[in-house]
């Protein structure tokens, strides 16, 4: 069973780099400027005796090599990431926590959609390489893929918005607002411009890829073998052209998972929206290293995570990579 | 296998064809590309070739003569920059260059192809058997489960063994992924089947048993067999007719015994002259000197004026017409008259010879 090892080969390198994350993390923080109890210590109304406390409090007197860094690898591993400096000693697995929801929401509906809606678009102008209906596609996808999400997004808000009025310009839920039905509706209300921003900025991305690997796949002498069977060319592209092209954008697609919360950072910003970027901004502001740390570690994961399902993916979609890994 | 040749008796005939009409019947085909400089190339240039339920034909001729856009024609897969000019491709009477033209039905029934490079002609992320099976399903309707077990028992029947069934084109031998690309081929029992180089990326005895499979398959489906090759030896062995084309045109035809025995084009000649022939113990080659011809710029006459030997003023001002003998041997040479049908006597063609040295 070759397959299994090298599967248990990439588990393992995936568990290694995390643990390599952790300590960059930790060495990362300690170097940055400024600390949580100096900027405790520009508040004239806190005392000396209440600085201290804090520091002996968060660990802060102790050596950082090894006290602190055996103390922070130990605590992470079991689990216990530490106490927010920000939010009054809240546990940091629960103020992350309670944000990855929202988060999950739009990346996960706004990677959907563009998947879809990116698949469609580059298999339709793959097939249509220069025609116009290509150019025209083309052009709107390249347009999309260079525009920077926080551009996107106050487009947005100024369109549908500010001016039409059709929806929030920002927040989850209207304060005070109904609950049940009427409060899914309302949340979906808030989220469909982040969304959209998500979606479009993403499906770019992936109808570029696709199309330039539909029109190579064209090329191919099994496309002229489909075309000489006399299969349909609906038939030829799903059947032939799209389970080869569909490779590079589905390992894409991946990828871009792992980039779930660093990805929505400024959408969130854009839209106050109460996710994981919008705690990585406040958290910076603050210097809230613990929770900083805490979403640093759960990006890294995600981003290690995603690559080793990417890598699976791949070999179960592409049998030469499959029975390369196997043989 | 049995079965097989009883399939093509009761294969049905696409609406429009005659069954008393010949099988495939191309007349004064020409076919051009149009280039990125605005030029137009001429790749086929008016040929004739006609083949018989189980007959085959060679067609032969250096590369860049027009052999592959001739079958590219036939299956109606020109690319987008390629068109039939003028002419006429019957199947069974039913014209396929028509506007219009169902090809799209008659693909793979009637006329199906097998390419140089299988490794490129199969996809590489579908199971072989799948791949034999699709037309099957969607071309014949047959269901699902039914097409599975044909192509289950036509890549038994080209040997590919049953555990490799399941296998990926990728896990094949170059050998294996031909006999399987023959596989797809006949998956729907074509009438007509169009090898173009079957067999040229692969070795010797590799190359060998393809051909000697495509012959036995041959003479199991009566299919009427188009061989293109560069290779004259494998169209010795497996044909009945030969073409030999140069420059987009059809310079000889005629019986393989005829032709090969007594060529009579000069062309036809420096073709045969340049594989070394052991004859009396010498090993000798007729060279053949100069390019063959760009085809988007043509002068006027007989495309092979600049390299032949026995040219003269009228080579090079008219084309030499097509003229068949005895209806067994055509030729379009000026050096050969009408002679009133009657096969003119060979003129050699004075090439130089290369001593490739004694035994
Ligand atoms: N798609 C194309 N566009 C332009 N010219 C082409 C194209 N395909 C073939 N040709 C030209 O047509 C001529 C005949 O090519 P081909 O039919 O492939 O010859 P063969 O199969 O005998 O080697 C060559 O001069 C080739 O350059
Ligand atoms: S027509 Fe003239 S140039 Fe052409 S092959 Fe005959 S003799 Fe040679
Ligand atoms: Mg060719």
């Amino acid at each position: 069973m070759k397959l299994r090892g090298w599967l248990l080969g990439r588990v393992g390198g995936a568990l290694a780099t995390i643990l390599m994350v952790l300590l960059l993390n930790f060495v990362l923080f300690r170097l940055m400027p400024g600390s949580p109890d100096r900027t405790l210590a520009r508040n004239p109304r806190v005392s000396a005796e209440a600085i201290a406390a804090a520091r002996v409090r968060w660990g802060l007197d102790k050596p950082l090599f090894p006290d602190q860094l055996v103390a922070y690898v130990g605590a992470t591993l079991s689990g216990d990431f530490g106490y927010s400096v920000k939010y009054g000693g809240r546990e940091v697995t629960s103020v992350i926590g309670e944000k990855i929801a929202p988060t999950l929401l739009i990346v996960g509906l706004g990677e959907i959609i563009a998947l879809a809606a990116g698949i469609a678009l580059g298999a339709w102008t793959g097939w249509r390489r220069g025609k116009f209906g290509d150019r025209v596609g083309t052009l709107s996808a390249l347009i999309l893929y260079s525009m920077p999400y926080f551009w996107l997004g106050m487009l947005l808000v100024t369109l549908f918005a500010t001016t039409l009025g059709w929806l929030p310009t920002s927040g989850i839920s209207t304060p005070g607002g109904p609950g049940g039905v009427a409060g899914i509706v309302d949340l979906l209300r808030h989220a469909a411009l982040p969304i959209a921003t998500i979606a479009l900025g993403l499906i770019g991305q992936y109808a570029i890829l696709l199309r330039s690997s539909v029109a190579e796949a064209l090329r191919e002498g099994y496309v002229l073998t489909a075309r000489a069977k006399g299969l349909r060319d609906d038939r030829i592209l799903r059947g032939h052209i799209l389970p080869n092209a569909l490779l590079p954008t589905v390992t894409l697609a991946a990828l871009n998972a792992g980039y779930v919360i660093g990805g929505a950072l400024t959408v969130e910003i854009v839209f106050s929206w109460p996710g994981l970027g919008l705690l990585t901004q406040e958290a910076l502001q603050s210097r809230d290293y613990p929770v900083l740390q805490g979403i640093f570690l759960l990006l890294s994961i995600s981003v290690v995570v995603a690559n080793l399902l990417a890598d699976l993916l791949y070999s179960r979609l592409d049998p030469r990579v499959r029975h390369g890994a196997a043989r | 296998m049995s079965g097989a040749a009883n399939h093509n008796d009761a294969r049905s005939l696409p609406a429009g064809a005659n069954a008393a009409a010949p099988l495939l019947e191309i007349r004064a085909l020409r076919v051009s590309f149009s280039l990125e400089d605005g030029r137009r190339l001429t790749a086929v240039d008016g040929i004739n070739l006609s083949v018989s339920p189980g007959e085959a034909i060679g067609i032969a001729g250096e590369s860049g003569s027009g052999k592959s856009t001739a079958a590219s024609a036939i299956m109606g897969l020109l690319p987008p920059n390629g068109r039939i000019d003028s002419g006429s491709i019957r199947y069974r009477g039913l014209d396929l260059v028509a506007e219009g033209a169902p090809l799209r039905r008659t693909r793979w029934r009637e006329i199906a192809v097998v390419f140089q490079g299988s490794l490129v002609a199969l996809n590489p992320v579908i199971k072989v058997r799948d791949q034999v099976a699709e037309a099957i399903e969607l071309r014949l309707g047959e269901p699902a489960n039914a097409a599975r077990e044909k192509a289950k028992r036509l890549l038994a029947d080209v040997g590919i063994p049953d555990k490799r069934l399941e296998a990926y084109p990728h896990q094949l031998s170059g050998g294996q992924r031909q006999r399987a690309m023959l596989a797809v081929a006949l998956s729907c029992s074509p009438a007509v089947l169009i090898g173009d180089e079957p067999t040229t990326a692969l070795d010797v005895i590799v190359q060998a048993q393809i051909l000697e499979l495509l012959d036995r398959m041959r003479h199991e489906y009566g299919l009427g067999l188009i061989l293109i090759t560069h290779d004259l030896a494998v169209i010795a062995d497996m044909c009945d007719r030969v073409a030999i084309m140069y420059g987009g045109r059809i310079v000889e035809s005629g019986s393989v015994r005829e032709v090969f025995t007594n060529p009579r084009h000069p062309y036809t000649q420096a073709l045969l002259g340049a594989a070394p022939d052991a004859r009396a113990g010498r090993r000798t080659i007729k060279v053949l000197e100069g390019q063959p011809p760009d085809l988007a710029s043509l002068p006027p006459g007989c495309h092979f004026a600049p390299r032949c030997p026995l040219a003269d003023a009228r080579c090079t001002e008219e084309d030499p017409p097509t003229v068949s003998y005895e209806d067994r041997v055509t030729l379009a040479c000026h050096r050969y008259e009408p002679n009133g049908g009657a096969l003119p006597a060979p003129v050699a063609a004075p090439y130089p010879v290369l001593e490739l040295g004694k035994r």
